[in-house]
């Protein structure tokens, strides 16, 4: 079991009713709480949490109001404290909820910092309900995407996943107390899953390998049990987790990475059982990844936490030959660009590159109307063809 | 001569195909006398309307401002530079002030600080302003009214139309005309703008016309209507561009491209051009080539159908296609080219025509051509800010011009022309 300090970042409003939840959770003392935000009046009445005040001067003590740039500017003015603040960590958990203003933005300076203090570090964001409208979801969107390009681990949850399983009669506020909770509970058993690094097949290295640099969407349950039946109760509490979405949901996922932690006592027997079942809840396509740990403060409790990831694109059936790159150090994001430019280039028509020609105006900046380039002769362009017969 | 010559200006043009320069003395009527013009080609030193070769141009400005000061036995004095080029866009902005007045009749003030802050618009930090034209005044953000002085409202919103540029683009044409002038030029604007002071539009600016000039490497266009500039707008495509897709299409180089669009180009396709042949000697050891008179209305065609469908698309976004009630008027290099009007006319559904010089006098025949509107909108331009300087009848003019470095801008309401 590693030693070192386990950091919870939260950024924004909404991470921070979720790291106040979690303050307050038992068997969560191990782990160590940090909060940003620009609002003041949110980081009062934070017990036994870090917090730091960003971008006074910017927003004088308001929010950034859903400015994405703002929420940038402020935290990208406080990376000094935040440097501080993680020195000695040996792993971040990020917490933000995307779509406003300093969450979006934020997360960016701190996925750029821990990549430059070689933090082993892991975002949990989620995305905006539905109902909060187009332009939350668009700025979460691009934050998402911005966010893959530096970083190794990002589990985006999506809020809507809760609506499969609360009744639509629930009201507002609850569902956001509900949200907060799950939340909660969600970056626990994740923090967790990967606080018991070197016993285990399930560890960070293997949540890195499954989502490195791929658009991948999860959501996640974790189940709590103790008694006589533990190992039964242990998966239909799994299912009762709002974020895990419904069963189909499930059974569709491309992975699902699962870990059991049990107490010293964790018998084989109950191990195999409880792991058996929930092979059989899966579709026989999905790859799943699935240890099982040892926590001696756990004793008689059993913890079962599991991701489930979808993938945006399926990954190929047969992995296309690609020339062996030595890994660029940190440098993915180039070499992520060059190889988009290179699969559009696959959609170029060869001929049309040989035919194109632009006499006097080869040398000088083109004149560009929607994406075309003007210089080149229209009749070339449209597909005129000439009646030269001399 | 109706009164003695008080003020030689003079106007100059830095084009694509060659530099123009024209000195002319208004005559008081609003006309302008023509004493001395000159124009040196500059092909390849200039592209798309943006300078390449500094010292180069330099030169040859030089020698053209020389042999207009030899033509017209006056020395230079104030000169006005027309801009133009890619890097040229326009905005609309609006400012509002409400009426505080008891009578709540709009007076001077509210009109000079409605404008105010509408030229309080923010241009991105490397644009500089170069024309703003008031476009409308809206009274209580509804009605239209060109004259709101005196109207009983609740609030006035001034509609401007600001014309921009890149700053160190348009800082390199100053220099370099400042440079060989030995002292700046006195004033400079958008060679679009210049243009609807030099034709002769004597009916048109009630109904709204549509100013095209298809110059060598630019095309400006610019809608006037009640009595300013709507919008404005630049494609960097030219007569050049014709040039090039001829010399490309017909595989001719670039000089002999240039002889047959200038001879033998025709923007529309005709019905006899599929029996006619156009000759070409390309070199000396060859025979001459022949080519159908139909391929090259072709290409010519393709092309202007192309850049027509560009401004046409642009003007409807801004809702200005229902505003040219009295058509379109070509003018520029391109102009030129034979049934360019009927092509116009086909296409955009409105009368169109080619526009000359206007109001002007003395040189007559050789400048009566749509190349020369630009300089002589020039002069034109400069008369009128002149008059507009010397008296006090439009008052906000002078608290505006403190806004503004002098030399780049152009503060103005729109003048009867």
């Amino acid at each position: 079991m590693s030693n070192g300090r386990t950091v919870i970042l939260g950024i924004g409003g909404g991470a921070g009713k979720v790291i106040r939840c979690l303050a307050a959770t038992q068997g969560a003392s191990w782990l160590e709480f940090a909060y940003i935000d620009t609002d003041t009046a949110d980081l009062d009445d934070m017990p036994g949490v870090t917090c730091l005040p960003v971008g006074s001067g910017w927003t004088e003590g308001q929010s950034c109001g859903g400015d994405p740039f703002l929420g940038e500017k402020a935290v990208g003015a406080s990376v000094p404290e935040l440097k501080a603040l993680l020195a000695d960590t040996e792993m971040v958990i990020v917490v933000g909820c995307l779509g406003r203003g300093i969450a979006s933005g934020g997360v960016q300076i701190v996925s750029r910092l821990v990549r430059e203090e070689k933090l082993l570090a892991f975002f949990f964001v989620t995305m905006p309900f539905a109902v909060e409208g187009n332009g939350r979801r668009e700025i979460a969107e691009i934050a998402l995407r911005d966010l893959r390009e530096n970083s190794d681990i990002v589990v985006a949850v999506q809020n809507d996943l809760l609506f499969t399983t609360i009744a639509a009669d629930t009201r507002v506020a609850e569902a956001f107390a509900m949200a907060t909770r799950v939340l909660a509970d969600g970056v626990q058993g994740i923090a967790e899953l990967v606080r018991c690094r070197g016993m285990t097949s399930v560890d960070f290295a293997s949540l890195r390998a499954l989502l490195k640099n791929r658009e991948a969407h999860c959501s996640f349950g974790v189940g709590r049990a103790s008694g006589a039946n533990k190992t039964v109760e242990v998966i239909d509490d799994l299912f009762k987790s709002r974020m895990l979405g419904d069963h189909d949901f499930l059974a569709r996922s491309d992975v699902v990475v699962a870990s059991l932690i049990g107490g010293a006592d964790l018998s084989i027997g109950d191990m195999s059982q409880c792991l058996s079942v929930l092979e059989k809840q899966l579709d026989p396509a999905t790859r799943s990844y699935i240890g099982a740990n040892i926590v001696p403060e756990k004793g008689d409790e059993l913890q079962l936490t599991l991701v489930s990831v979808h993938y945006k694109q399926k990954p190929a059936l047969a992995p296309v030959s690609e020339p062996a790159l030595p890994p660029a150090k940190g440098n993915r994001g180039h070499k992520e660009k060059t190889k988009a430019a290179a699969d559009e280039k696959q959609f170029d028509l060869p001929f049309v590159k040989e035919m194109v020609s632009l006499g006097i105006f080869g040398n000088v900046p083109p004149t560009m109307v929607n994406g075309e380039n003007l210089d080149i002769p229209t009749f070339q362009r449209q597909g005129v063809v000439l009646d030269l017969d001399d | 001569m109706a009164k003695k010559p008080t003020e030689v200006l003079t106007g100059i043009e830095i084009g694509t195909s060659a530099i123009k320069v024209c000195s002319g003395h208004p005559l008081g009527d609003g006309s302008i006398s023509i004493i001395g013009f000159d124009e040196t080609p500059c092909v390849n030193k200039v592209v798309k309307g943006e300078v390449q070769d500094v010292e180069e141009i330099k030169e040859l400005l030089s020698d053209t401002l020389n042999r207009v000061e030899e033509a017209t036995g006056c020395s230079i004095g104030k000169t006005y530079l027309a801009i133009t080029g890619a890097h040229i866009a326009s905005v609309n902005a609006q400012g509002m002030v409400p009426i505080r007045a008891e009578d709540r009749k709009i007076t001077n003030e509210d009109i000079v600080d409605a404008t105010r802050h509408a030229r309080g618009y923010r241009l991105p930090i490397d644009q500089i302003s170069i024309n703003s034209c008031q476009r409308a005044y809206l009274i209580d953000g509804e009605r239209p009214m060109s004259q709101p002085l005196g109207m009983v409202a609740g609030k006035l919103t001034a509609d401007i139309h600001f014309i921009y540029g890149n700053y160190n683009n348009i800082q390199t044409s100053c220099n370099l005309v400042g440079e060989v002038l030995g002292f700046p030029a006195t004033d400079i604007t958008f060679a679009g703008i210049a243009d609807m002071y030099g034709l002769a539009l004597e009916t048109e600016p009630s109904n709204g016309v549509l100013v095209i000039d298809i110059g060598a490497g630019v095309t400006e266009y610019v809608v006037y209507y009640e009595e300013g500039c709507m919008h404005s707008g630049q494609v960097t495509i030219g007569c050049e561009h014709l040039a090039n897709d001829l010399s490309l299409g017909l595989r001719l180089p670039i000089s002999k491209a240039r002889e047959v669009l200038r001879s033998n180009g025709s923007a529309m396709r005709r019905a006899e051009g599929g029996v006619r042949h156009v000759k070409v000697q390309t070199g000396l050891a060859h025979p001459p080539r022949a080519f159908k008179e139909s391929t090259i209305q072709t290409i010519i065609e393709t092309r202007l159908l192309e850049l027509f469908k560009i401004v046409r698309d642009d003007l409807a976004e801004h809702r200005m296609l229902e505003l040219l009630s009295d058509g379109i008027v070509l003018c520029g290099g391109g102009a030129l080219l034979p049934h360019i009007d009927e092509l116009a006319r086909s296409f955009f559904a409105v009368p169109a025509r080619i526009g000359q010089p206007g109001n002007v006098t003395g040189a007559e025949n050789e400048i009566q051509s749509p190349r020369y509107v630009t300089p002589i909108g020039l002069l034109h331009l400069g008369y009128q800010l002149g008059e507009m300087e010397k008296s006090n009848t439009v008052p906000f003019w002078e608290v505006m011009k403190g806004d503004f470095s002098r030399i780049f801008n152009v503060a103005k309401r729109a003048i009867k022309f």
